[in-house]
């Protein structure tokens, strides 16, 4: 599912203008990213978290070269899923 | 950092201001969405917020496990994972913080590569400095292989002739100790420095050990002589730091037998006369008491130059010695002074006559 297929989704569920949706959605995202990037955690009820964690640095060596690389550390997104959306993936048949 | 976390309903009323919306429609707005994502992810689909991400799902395979309580096995089953990848946007605004730091490429030993923050480019360069290595080493190896052997030799030679010298051991161990290290130390390819410093070691102790051998055993030594330096068997004694054994030769030497020392059979007639006349004009060299840790062999090797010519000193001191295997301790012992020929240390023929002697008194 792509952008324009979710605001779709969105503009049907609401009955809304896709346009509005559109720029509701660029704001919803923006306050995501505004606060993801503060390192501030959003927590989605029933949906999931969604949180910057740091990953250390670390020293790499490449299997073939035997070249040691010292990976700086960085921070990244992460999302975990809330229990409520685990369960109901549960139901969700493999392949 | 700010480290809070805000709820659904923070963000709702954040959009709301933003959007100017009431927040009722906002709230609205924000469960149709998150509600999209999930349906999409319930109906196994991909779905990608624009600015945002992805979220999709990722299969984790059923594992075992332990219950650590009872120590059970169990199977933990398998399950979807929603897996959010940032957009490339959001992925540098979240690490801003580290956003200056680099990978950097750690020097090794040789110091020789740039730093790099792509250490996939120079991947061919450390490859070919790798297999290099590899063949130094197994040249290395080879070599090492082929020395201990000379080492055991020269280790045997010195027990057969009961002249163990401690500091001669005591190298030969090192020296193997540390062609122990070498072997070690070859785990580690990139080492090849150290791999040299240890070769080096290697050798100076080598040679130590055989310049041991060479100065304190003397059948070592004349072999070298000989055999290595090509030098005249007769004049070695000359050099040699102990007794002077041409000094306790007998003058009678002819001049042919000195010069040509190695051609036997024109001799052999000279040395039967030598041999027979040897109790004439017999003049003692030197008169020497018998210590406890000496013997007439090691006299003979003393002034003669080999342990088989003891069999001339028996001779001139029979009436003291009863027995040529058993000498008391404190006996004097006359060293008479032979004819060169008959200790001539190059000709076969004169170990032969002294062995036949020597058979002869031990009956």
């Amino acid at each position: 599912m792509n952008h324009k297929e979710l605001t779709n989704s969105i503009a049907a569920k609401l009955d809304m203008p896709k346009a509005e949706v559109e720029k509701l959605l660029g704001d919803t995202v923006s306050i995501f990213v505004e606060h993801l990037s503060a390192g501030t955690t959003i927590g989605l009820q029933g949906f999931g978290n969604m949180e910057v964690k740091k990953k250390e640095e670390r020293i790499s060596v490449h299997p073939a070269t035997q070249v040691r690389t010292l990976v700086p550390p960085k921070l990244v997104v992460s999302f975990k899923q809330s229990n409520i959306l685990k369960d109901k993936l549960k139901e969700l048949p493999h392949e | 950092m700010n480290k809070d976390k805000i709820s659904a309903q923070e963000v709702i009323d954040a959009l709301a201001a933003k959007a100017d919306i009431t927040k009722v429609l906002a709230d609205e707005f924000f469960k149709a969405f998150i509600s999209s994502i999930e349906d999409a992810l319930l109906a196994n689909d991909v779905v990608k917020v624009k600015d945002l991400g992805t979220f999709k799902l990722n299969w984790i395979a059923p594992r075992k496990s332990v219950n650590v309580q009872t120590g059970e096995d169990i199977v933990i089953d398998g399950y979807y994972k929603v897996i959010f990848s940032p957009d490339k946007e959001l992925k540098e605004l979240v690490n801003k913080p580290f956003a200056h730091l680099e990978t950097v490429v750690l020097d090794d030993s040789e110091g020789d590569k740039e730093q790099d923050s792509r250490p996939v480019a120079d991947e061919p360069v450390p490859l070919a400095s790798l297999t290099e290595q590899a063949v130094e080493i197994k040249d290395l190896l080879s070599e090492i292989k082929s020395m201990p052997s000379d080492g055991e030799e020269e280790k045997q030679q010195t027990i057969v002739e009961k002249k163990v010298n401690k500091d001669n051991m005591s190298t030969d161990k090192k020296v193997e100790s540390k062609k122990a290290n070498v072997g070690n130390s070859d785990n580690e390819p990139k080492r090849k420095g150290r791999v040299w410093v240890w070769f080096l070691l290697f050798l100076v102790l080598l040679f130590g050990g055989v310049y041991v051998l060479y100065s304190y055993n003397k059948p070592v030594r004349r072999w070298i002589d000989v055999k290595v330096l090509g030098r005249n068997p007769h004049s070695y004694n000359i050099n040699s730091p102990r007794v002077d054994i041409d000094q306790f030769l007998s003058t009678k030497t002819t001049p042919a037998a000195s010069t040509a020392p190695t051609v036997q059979a024109g001799n052999m007639s000279q040395f039967e006369e030598a041999f027979n006349k040897r109790f004439d004009n017999l003049e003692i060299a030197a008169v020497e008491e018998l210590g406890e840790k000496s013997s007439i062999a090691r006299l003979a090797d003393k002034y003669y130059g080999a342990p088989q010519f003891w069999v001339y000193i028996y001779e001139i001191n029979k009436d003291k010695i009863p027995d040529p295997d058993v000498v008391a301790v404190g006996t004097e012992i006359k060293i008479p002074m032979m004819d060169h020929i008959l200790v001539d240390l190059n000709s076969e023929y004169a170990f032969q006559r002294a062995d036949e002697l020597a058979t002869l008194y031990k009956k």
